[in-house]
């Protein structure tokens, strides 16, 4: 009896040790195959993604073909009378200003660069530090946005960035090395914004002292140069333009959202002349 | 003997849900070092319980037989990873081919002994 209870004991205290080391080693195959992308699936993706990639420009180029020939229609229709000639013209111009059409006019380019200096490390600092620092020499999607939300203010009629219609709807963000512009994939440096506006306005809005280019200059002055055209072409907007959510609303509706913005437009003016009512009352009337 | 053949299950089963809802995990480097030691522990517990079985069971074999062997294929598994041959192979055939040798025997046993 003696005897059996020893073998129990060895072989239970044993079995608790496998136990956990079957599941410590579960925990780790979990974890691998979690860390690991399966190598087997990029060559696929990567052919899937050129694929695409050739389809979404062509379709892109259909999609120019498609505008160029509705606004033919469109001045068609308008040679017809009076009333859809001014009709059509005023399809042209809400067309200019979605960025559907292309345009040309005069204006400035402003052209962002990332700094020579991030390539010129100070041996005494280490890599992961100088990834911080170097920040600064980089130009990000916040400051094109910058300077396109500068140019809109100064005037601009329209605006690309990297040969991009810039719309309504238009995002602009960094991914990697990259900026994305309507979801295509533009070079991270230089970045060319076009605007077409009255040049001088345009230009002293990027001039201003404390605006949205003054950072740069202090860093590195070679990041950023303006130049005023005489003369340029933006493209048209290629991305897609159906609608799935947005719906015209009614008058009743129009009129509420109207009441709406001319409400926020007096709590504007009620927070101009006493600042605190903005914090005493929050949205109130 | 036949509420003591219960003990190792509960064992095996306690050891695992104590691991696993913890937060504990290896870094992926041990791995294979973790799989060559599960597959020693089941070599040691079948050749436990069959010894056992056969009323040959002796402490220090059974204790030293566990160790040596995981240290041995822990051992081989690393100089393969050196080398770039997968000697660890040897180690799991090897204590594969025994896990199966002692189930069968087992098997025999108890079978004897329950139809005797």
């Amino acid at each position: 009896m003696e005897h059996a209870r020893s073998w129990t004991i060895q072989i239970s205290v044993l079995s608790v040790i496998m136990g956990g080391l079957v599941a410590l080693s579960l925990k780790t195959q979990d974890r691998i195959l979690k860390d690991q992308l399966p190598d087997v699936r990029q060559g696929r993706l990567a052919r899937a993604f050129v694929e695409l990639r050739e389809d979404a420009t062509s379709l892109r180029r259909q999609v120019l073909d498609l505008q160029k020939r509705l606004r033919e229609y469109q001045l068609q229709t308008g040679s017809d009378s009076e009333k859809s000639k001014l009709l059509a013209q005023d399809l042209m111009l809400a067309n200019v200003l979605a960025g559907t059409v292309s345009v040309s006019g005069s204006g400035v380019a402003v052209t962002l660069r990332d700094s020579k200096l991030a390539e010129r490390k100070p041996n005494d600092i280490s890599e992961a530090d100088w990834r911080d620092l170097s920040e600064e020499y980089y130009i990000h999607d916040r400051d094109i946005r910058d300077v396109v939300n500068e140019l809109r203010a100064s005037g601009a009629e329209a605006i690309s960035v990297n040969d991009q219609r810039v719309t309504g709807l238009t995002p602009i963000r960094c991914v990697g090395p990259v900026v994305m512009v309507n979801d295509v994939r533009t070079a991270g440096s230089p970045v060319v914004v076009r605007a077409i506006g009255d040049p001088d306005a345009l230009l002293s809005g990027m001039m201003m002292t404390k605006g949205v280019l003054d950072a740069f200059r202090d860093v590195d002055p070679t990041m950023v140069s303006i130049d005023k055209v005489k003369s340029m072409t933006l493209p048209a907007y290629a991305g897609s333009t159906t609608l799935r959510y947005a719906k015209v609303a009614n008058e009743v509706k129009a009129n509420e959202a109207q009441r709406q913005s001319e409400n926020a437009e007096r709590l504007g003016d009620k927070a101009v002349q006493d600042p605190q009512s903005v914090i005493r009352d929050g949205g109130k009337k | 003997m036949k509420g003591q053949i219960w003990f190792p299950l509960i064992g095996v089963t306690f050891g695992f849900c104590a691991v696993y809802f913890s937060q504990y995990t290896l870094s992926p480097m041990f791995a294979p070092y973790l799989s060559i030691a599960v597959l020693a522990a089941l070599d040691a517990i079948c050749g436990g319980i069959r010894a056992a079985l056969e009323g040959k069971f002796t402490d220090g074999i059974f204790i030293t037989g566990f160790i040596i062997n995981t240290v041995l294929a822990a051992l081989l598994a690393w100089i393969g990873d050196k080398i770039g041959v997968d000697i660890v192979l040897a180690a799991v055939v090897m204590l594969g081919g025994r896990i199966f040798l002692n189930l069968s025997l087992i098997r025999r046993l108890l079978l004897t002994k329950a139809t005797s």
